[in-house]
């Protein structure tokens, strides 16, 4: 069985997410949407994988399937050396207590008829814990991710965005999970309320062992808290590897033209060098033949481009890129 | 047309600007109290200028601009000061006046383009009215939105459409829009983020105004298109002769992109000078520590704003911003700083840095 | 402090009960008073609902006395309403009917709550076949006219309070489920039900924790919306003779039999009629205040 060695969080081979597109007269499948097509990666304990693309390269359904809050199309997942895809739904329930979610909206994701008390408190009512056992904890988890006594018997819409991913996250981390998803858990908030919770993120995890899969559209939190990256682009990871050396030197044309186009506080920089990619991100449904970025890219080789899909090579330690432009080999990753 | 210099230091503060507003006061009336949303903005809008408007949430960036459009509708809404545009003072214009400038001399584009535009119209018919009639109101779903009001059609308005289309369509052609002609045919929600905000622009250029109010309206947009909207504002602004009063809490984009930048916080402007000063030399501890924030580098320890924005009902004496102060003293909680143009077209609300209180 | 957090840890009853008092309730309240027709509409019934629980103690006589003597007589003297065609006392016969004709009245809303809510809730959330046949068996009952159908009922278990109940709650619960079924589904795409079935959350948790208390709102204005139509619904069939019989003194019956005595002498099916209007009119202010009182539009300002 794979995936057993020391250390290895998370291991994911080659997953796949298809959502069907009924039509016609008789609802019958007329497409699908990949919007996960492939996706490999390795992720150890206590590290932080920042997953980074625009809307539609697949991020948050990746996030879903590891966790099977969507059933993978295909693929396989190990956590801890399991075989998530071969657990039973009991199974997967227990399981579910080491792994969790942080959404995005800290307005949406709070029932607002809950106090707070009771939302840190539900993932312990869920899997029978109670009384004193569950009181002491939630005490203790607000404690730590900074809430006070007088919060937790207050209601959701009496926080500021800030205050409620505090929230959040105290429900997420009170089973103890060992792996957590956190969906763009910043995007939503004032810079200065992103900076605190970043910190709080870090603390956390070294606190208590995590290890985190961050997802963002946002290059410069990508790069400020995650130790190994993954850049993905309509389904699938065009560049990944160690977030010092793929941020130092960038390979595939997409992550350039992300960090081109990022706006940086920096007003000698001029606009013009702000050069966003030509055309449209595209819609997942419609992917290009051959390399999917090649449409946008500036970079292209030639036909080989629109026909040939180039698959992850490595370009450096630990640094894969998928692109033609250095996959002359065609060296395959191996398993 | 001359395009407009991006110098690094502070010129003169040009004369006879496009847009001053001064000591703005506007207040809301709800049920936990009266929100003093903004307590004595003061700011200018030069000819062929971006000027940025950065801050918070709840810091009263969306206030201003939907001020000086005047489209405020909670009451009491603005209880103090001018707003002075193109020679008038638009809080004291009959209410005809400031329909003839609304939507044609000052236009607005905000964040979401799909509430804006009316999804049973296709895109062209949209551009046209709006060539012909004005552009803003409010929506069925209650946001600032741009929609028509009434106007006189006028005999050669048909001509001026059919040309002002055509511009439109080569406009959006020199960004790299594939078929602008067939992107005027199309509905709005056959369209992405990206082109709908386009249209927007194109709508709220159409009528020729001298400000365009962009509140906001990259932020749903994905990064790499985001660029592309910018730069098509950039080009506005050289095409057109407008000045845009960009509303945003993103600082790279504000700094990427105007010429220069006003700070607000609870409802007021803390600093105000040329883009180059605000983030290279910032002065007031608030964009001081902004600045910091948004520097984020690996590996290196965060600054933190402590605190909390204060309760808009329920300000603090003094200082707003003193609570959060890593810099304050004792005299900052007990009495208000002045706004002090301690250089050359550098305005400063900090009284550690001047030494200048209010009585 | 400690005992707080405790009240809103536990699940079930009492946990239910800190989630419905939250401040937005005591805002819900202030908005509801404030309005003027509405403490009108609380006022009538409340003076009902005492004259239910102590009318038979301070009525002058019992509903059922006859005094053949004093048959028909107008209101004014001893009996203040005057009395019915057996010499009863119109004003006991009314304080007395207050019981049968509240509580049977509004039973009907009650049974269709508890039928209506949780299959409307299952409908929604699980969907599939199971949504689809609890929603087509509504539509069902909803296609045909609801009076008629109530009638019909009531025809076919034989006249009686409980028949007319019956009658009342089939017609009324699919109501329920409908109004159920669509604000589940509206519930389930939110981003705290995804967390809490993230979470690991059964689908009766999530059921009862998430989606039945947000959904507390909709069912009280409809309720109170509903109160006075089901009095008037159970009167109604008192009045056709396929609900309460005599010598009940519920008020619809009391009209019925008062007809056929009108014009000369009509303090009978007048006063009993009143009663019914009083309560219905009660109800429906009740209703339009909360109505209003939770209309986010009011309470936005």
């Amino acid at each position: 069985m794979e995936g057993v060695e020391d250390g290895v969080v998370l291991r994911v081979r080659d997953l796949k997410k298809y959502f069907p597109v009924t039509g016609g007269f008789f609802d019958h499948v007329q497409w699908y949407v990949r919007a996960v097509d492939g996706v490999s990666l390795d992720l150890y304990r206590g590290q932080t994988m920042g997953v980074v693309g625009e809307s539609g390269c697949g991020k948050t359904t990746l996030g879903k399937c590891i966790l099977r809050l969507e059933e993978p199309t295909e693929g396989h997942i190990w956590f801890k050396g399991k075989d998530l895809m071969a657990l039973g739904s009991r199974e997967m329930q227990e399981t579910r207590r080491e792994m969790q979610m942080l959404y995005q909206d800290p307005y949406s994701s709070l029932d607002p008829r809950m106090p707070v008390a009771s939302i840190v408190a539900e993932p312990l009512t869920i899997h029978g814990i109670k009384g004193q056992e569950a009181t002491r904890r939630v005490e203790e988890m607000s404690k730590l991710v900074g809430l006070g006594e007088k919060d937790l018997s207050k209601y959701p819409h009496m926080f500021s965005g800030g205050q409620r991913q505090r929230v959040s996250i105290a429900r997420t981390l009170i089973l103890n999970p060992s792996l957590v998803i956190l969906d763009e858990p910043t995007s939503a908030l004032d810079v200065s309320v992103q900076a605190r919770l970043l910190m709080l993120f870090q603390r956390l995890q070294r606190a208590l062992g995590l290890t985190y899969v961050f997802i963002s559209h946002d290059m410069r939190t990508i790069a400020y808290i995650s130790d190994v990256v993954a850049v993905m682009y309509l389904g699938q990871i065009v560049e990944q590897g160690p977030a010092r050396i793929v941020f130092a030197e960038a390979k595939h044309p997409y992550t350039q033209a992300l960090f081109a186009a990022m706006p940086t506080a920096d007003p000698d920089r001029e606009l013009r060098d702000l050069i966003g990619v030509t055309g449209e991100v595209p819609d997942p449904s419609e992917v290009p033949s051959g390399c999917r970025f090649s449409p946008r890219c500036a970079f292209k080789k030639g036909s080989m481009c629109d026909e040939e899909e180039p698959v992850l090579a490595p370009v450096g330690p630990d640094h894969l890129v998928r692109c033609h432009i250095y996959s002359h080999d065609r060296a395959e990753v191996q398993s | 047309m001359p395009s407009t210099p991006r110098s690094g230091e502070d010129s003169a503060v040009k004369t006879d600007p496009l847009v001053e507003i001064r000591d703005l006061e506007v207040r809301f009336s709800t049920l936990r109290g009266l929100v003093n949303a903004l307590n004595g903005v003061s700011l200018r809008v030069g000819h062929q200028e971006i000027v940025g408007l950065i801050g918070e949430s709840g810091s009263g960036k969306t206030v201003t601009g939907l001020s000086i459009l005047g489209v405020l509708s909670t009451p009491p809404g603005i209880t103090g000061g001018e707003i002075w545009f193109e020679g008038d003072d638009l809080l004291r214009m009959s209410e005809a006046h400031m329909r003839r400038i609304q939507g044609r001399r000052i236009t607005m584009v905000s964040q979401d383009p799909l509430s804006s535009l009316n999804p049973v119209f296709t895109v062209g018919e949209q551009l046209e009215d709006s060539i012909n009639w004005g552009t803003i109101s409010k929506n069925s779903a209650g946001h600032w939105a741009t929609v028509r009001i009434l106007d006189r059609h006028t005999p050669n308005s048909r001509r001026r459409i059919q040309e002002a289309l055509r511009s439109a369509a080569s406009r959006l052609a020199s960004l790299g829009m594939p078929s602008p002609e067939k992107l005027l045919r199309n509905y709005p929600h056959e369209l992405s983020g990206g082109m709908r905000q386009r249209v927007l622009i194109a709508m709220a250029s159409m009528s020729g105004p001298s400000l365009l109010i962009a509140d906001e309206p990259t932020t749903a947009l994905d990064v790499t298109i985001q660029a592309q909207i910018l730069n098509l504002l950039k080009g506005l602004v050289e095409d057109a002769g407008l000045s845009i009063l960009y509303i945003s809490h993103d600082l790279g984009v504000v700094a990427q992109l105007s010429d220069r930048v006003a700070v607000m916080y609870a409802g007021q402007i803390v600093e105000e000078a040329s883009v180059h000063t605000i983030f290279k030399e910032p002065m007031h501890p608030y964009t001081k520590a902004l600045v910091e924030v948004t520097r984020l580098k690996p590996g290196e320890p965060l600054t933190e704003i402590p605190g909390e924005v204060p309760d808009m009902i329920d300000l603090p004496s003094g200082c707003y911003f003193s609570p959060r102060c890593s810099e304050v003293m004792p005299v900052c909680a007990e009495l208000e700083p002045e706004t002090w143009e301690i250089d050359a077209g550098h305005k400063c609300k900090c009284g550690k840095v001047h030494n200048r209180w209010k009585e | 402090m400690t005992t707080q957090h405790a009240t809103a840890n536990r699940g079930g009853a009492s946990g239910l009960a800190a989630q419905l008092l939250s401040d937005g309730t005591r805002r819900t309240f202030r908005i509801f008073f404030a309005n003027r027709l509405s403490v009108v509409g609380v006022s009538i019934i409340l003076i009902w609902i005492v004259v239910a629980i102590i009318g038979p103690s301070v009525a002058p006589y019992t509903y059922y006395e006859q005094h053949l003597a004093e048959r028909l007589q107008p209101p004014g003297g001893t009996h203040v309403l005057g009395t019915d065609h057996l010499g009863r006392d119109v004003l006991s016969r009314i304080l007395w009917g207050t019981r049968v004709t509240l509580t049977w009245g509004l039973l009907p809303i009650v049974a269709a709550v508890l039928i209506g809510v949780p299959t409307g809730i299952v409908a929604g959330y699980f969907g599939g076949w199971l949504g689809v046949s609890i929603m087509r068996l509504a539509d069902l009952f909803l296609s045909v006219p609801a009076l008629m159908f109530a009638v019909a009922i009531a025809a076919a278990l034989g006249p009686s309070l409980s028949s007319a109940l019956v009658a009342v709650s089939l017609v009324w619960w699919p109501w329920y489920t409908r109004l159920m079924h669509a604000e589940t589904l509206a519930l389930k795409e939110k981003v705290f039900v995804e967390a809490a079935q993230g979470l690991g959350a059964s689908g009766v948790h999530v059921m009862l924790r998430h989606i039945l208390p947000n959904t507390v709102s909709t069912i009280l204005v409809r309720t109170s919306m509903d109160l006075g139509f089901s009095v008037l619904y159970m009167a109604a069939l008192g009045f056709i003779g396929l609900g309460a019989q005599p010598p009940s003194p519920e008020w619809g019956l009391a009209v019925s039999i008062g007809r056929e005595y009108m014009p000369e002498f009509w303090w009978m099916a007048v006063f009993s009629g009143l009663a019914v209007f009083s309560v219905v009119f009660g109800f429906n202010m009740i209703g339009d205040g909360i109505r209003d009182a939770f209309d986010p539009e009011i309470r936005g300002r």
